[in-house]
């Protein structure tokens, strides 16, 4: 379980995130929606140990990971990230960029090839093994994250708008994808966006953050009602 | 003509010549690389002074740091008899060795400058998906440095071709180099031939390897491929980070304080540098008048030039940037003797005779360095801003002047720094086509060198660096005076 506890970020003088608390369970999906700039993709930066906080404390099943004073290694959180650019190493093949992932599983050579060309098969990219992020479509870019993202069995995964720029079909088969990967590998989920069609589809739970904080959270029959224009208030607010 | 090219005596100047350049270039990235890892990508402290300390060494011309550890290694200096005392008996460093640490300390810079560029231009992005898996070390060595290696490599490349091209250095160490054999032959034995010859397997290589490094580059810039963040990760070197301190500052010492520290000592009383700074005014003001208009026209130059190459195709670019390239993989020795044959003739002795010949040196032998400076400038600018400002201006001056030049500022001042310092410092073209009657500082430096006046070389060589000292410096303070607020961070 993710649990976050009143925690808050400052960038000099803007305040990113304001004592934000949420909790994700295992195989579950949160959905965090807000306008850019109110704190989502710092928030995520904060659960994965790429920022410290200045108050309040992240757990991961009960562990204490990050704190004004503590912080785990990034490394040592099982969790994954796909970054909204998707991050692909571009100086990497598809089969690199998968396989730098698992030295974390400790795995010999030849199962680490196993995982590797088993999770590409998932993700329809055994094709493509040695070709580059640059030599792929843009649709093939966001598989490889997906697969880069779940090849080492984490136990959390954070998504920061990682369909923004995607036709409505290909979003649909990768929102699919995502789902599919959530019933097998039975992982926490917190899918960052700005589209409450996309939240609607995904999440279990929602939170909508504007100005840093948390200004309305609810459960998946709370999101069934939610409309655009109540979704607008929440902004105006 | 094919026995001259294949002779012994030709394959041991090549096999001397490589020898010393590679050796030269080894060096630089011992000291650069680790340098710019340092003070770019970890919480090393005093990181913002060390960030700008390194680029003081390119005050110091080559052949400076070459009279400088001459006397330290060769010549019975005190590093020399500390060795003799430390080993029990006479130690004596090889000029070669010497010559190359001379090289490298004064070009390791070069490959500071390129792969701190380089780390700079590395999505933050990359970096952090790295350590979501792997350790600080392992994405260090696995992402950071893969991703920067066409900087560090292209910065190699540059090191090893001003190795190959230098006379100073190879020339006080009396090491028998292509560069110092072309100058014996054309200006002590007034063989042209022989010294074309001598120049044809040396001129074949350079253009090779620029051709390399063109191509190598061409593609591979990593640079801005995702669209993330561009704030710099830094790795944490824990309880290492003050004890990591000991590694620029030992670079520095080599470097920068050692040199200035030799020279003063050589120097002796101030009442020298005092004699030698009033007797050298008229060289003083002459380098400063032929740095200064060179570099004005290789910054006009380069800007323009620079625009075409960023309109043209990319096939045309290719081409263009290795012909830009090419002139400073010339040996500035037999650069001077092609200006001398161009030049001299009835018609053009007007010119000939002037220090527009020496103007012309510079720029012929240091725009490629202007030009990459504003290329990379150019390459930042929006090019929506520019069209936009042909759609509103009635004229391509107005848009130019009032767009794309305040856009590209701080490249084009930066083509001009190193227009200016690299003709300030410079003796190979100088030295065979300065006008008669006429000196610069590098010149006198390296004839009073001849008739052993180590006291007025030590201290031409601290008025040398003190005017450029002085000169970069005020050109800082004008440039962060005058920065408009949406460059400042």
């Amino acid at each position: 379980m993710i649990l976050c506890n009143d925690i808050s970020k400052q960038f000099g003088t803007i305040q990113a995130v304001k004592g934000v608390s949420l909790s994700v369970a295992k195989g579950e999906i949160l959905a965090i929606l807000g306008p850019s700039g109110c704190g989502k993709t710092t928030l995520l930066r904060l659960i994965a140990g790429l920022e410290r906080p200045d108050a309040g404390t992240v757990k991961l099943d009960g562990r204490l990971v990050s704190s004004r004073n503590e912080m785990a290694p990034p490394a040592s959180r099982r969790l994954s990230l796909i970054f909204q650019d998707l991050a692909l190493w571009p100086h990497m093949t598809v089969t690199e960029n998968v396989a730098f992932t698992l030295s974390r599983n400790r795995l010999s050579r030849s199962r680490k090839a196993e995982r590797v060309k088993e999770v590409l098969q998932h993700v329809h990219l055994s094709n493509h093994l040695k070709r580059y992020p640059h030599q792929l479509s843009g649709g093939e870019r966001q598989r490889l994250a997906i697969a880069r993202a779940i090849a080492p069995n984490p136990l959390y995964l954070l998504m920061d708008e990682p369909f923004n720029c995607l036709d409505m079909f290909l979003k649909q088969e990768m929102m699919d994808m995502t789902m599919a990967f959530r019933n097998e590998y039975q992982m926490a989920i917190i899918y960052v966006s700005h589209d409450l069609e996309e939240a609607r589809y995904l999440a279990d739970k929602l939170v909508v953050m504007n100005h840093g904080e948390v200004v309305w959270s609810g459960s998946r029959a709370d999101i069934t009602g939610l409309t655009i224009g109540d979704f607008i208030d929440f902004f105006r607010r | 003509m094919q026995g001259l090219i294949l002779s012994p005596r030709q394959l041991d100047l090549l096999k001397t010549s490589m020898l010393l350049a590679a050796t030269a270039t080894c060096l630089s990235l011992a000291f650069g690389l680790p340098y710019a890892l340092l003070v770019e990508r970890t919480d090393l402290p005093g990181r913002s002074l060390l960030n700008l300390a390194y680029l003081v060494p390119l005050l110091i011309p080559p052949y400076m740091q070459a009279i400088v550890w001459d006397s330290l290694l060769v010549k019975g200096g005190w590093i020399t008899e500390f060795l003799t005392f430390f080993i029990g008996r006479p130690c004596e460093v090889s000029p070669f060795w010497a010559a190359s640490l001379s090289l490298s300390l004064a070009y390791y810079p070069f490959i500071t400058l390129l792969t701190i560029s380089g780390l700079r231009g590395i999505d933050s992005s990359y970096e952090e998906a790295g350590t979501l898996y792997r350790g600080t070390w392992s994405s260090l060595s696995r992402i950071t440095i893969p991703l920067a290696a066409p900087h560090i490599i292209s910065g190699a490349v540059f090191v090893f071709i001003f190795s190959i091209i230098d006379f100073g250095v190879p020339d006080i160490f009396r090491l028998r180099v292509y560069p110092v054999e072309i100058f014996i032959q054309f200006s002590g034995l007034y063989d042209e031939k022989a010294a074309a010859v001598l120049a044809f397997p040396l001129l074949l290589l350079m253009a090779g390897l620029v051709l390399i490094q063109v191509l190598y580059m061409k593609g591979r810039s990593y640079v801005g491929l995702g669209n993330g963040q561009h704030r710099s990760r830094l790795f944490s070197l824990g309880w290492t980070r003050f004890p990591a301190i000991a590694f620029p500052v030992f670079v520095l010492c080599l470097s920068v304080f050692g040199p200035v520290l030799s020279l003063v000592q050589t120097t002796g009383t101030l009442t020298v540098l005092r004699d030698v700074m009033i007797s050298s005014w008229s060289e003083i003001a002459y380098s400063f008048a032929i740095a200064f208009a060179g570099a004005l026209i290789m910054t006009v130059f380069a800007f323009f030039m620079a625009s075409i190459m960023e309109r043209s195709s990319p096939r045309y670019r290719s081409v263009l940037e290795y012909m830009t390239q090419l002139p400073f993989a010339i040996p500035a020795i037999l650069l001077g003797v092609a200006l001398i044959k161009l030049w001299n003739h009835p018609v053009t002795t007007w010119l000939y005779g002037s220090s527009c010949m020496v103007i012309i040196g510079y720029v012929a032998h240091f725009v490629p360095f202007s030009i990459r400076a504003a290329l990379s400038s150019l390459k930042q600018v929006n090019p929506h801003l520019e069209e936009f400002g042909h759609l509103v201006s009635h004229t391509w001056f107005r848009s130019t002047f009032r767009i794309l030049m305040p856009l590209t500022r701080t490249g084009l001042l930066t083509a001009f720094f190193i227009g200016f310092i690299l003709s300030f410092g410079d003796l190979g073209i100088t030295l065979l086509i300065i006008p008669p009657g006429m000196s610069t500082i590098p010149i006198k430096i390296y004839n009073f060198m001849h008739y052993g006046a180590e006291a007025r070389v030590a201290a031409l060589s601290l008025t040398l660096l003190g005017i450029q000292l002085v000169l970069v410096t005020g050109l800082l303070a004008l440039y962060h005076k005058t920065t408009p607020s949406y460059e400042r961070p």
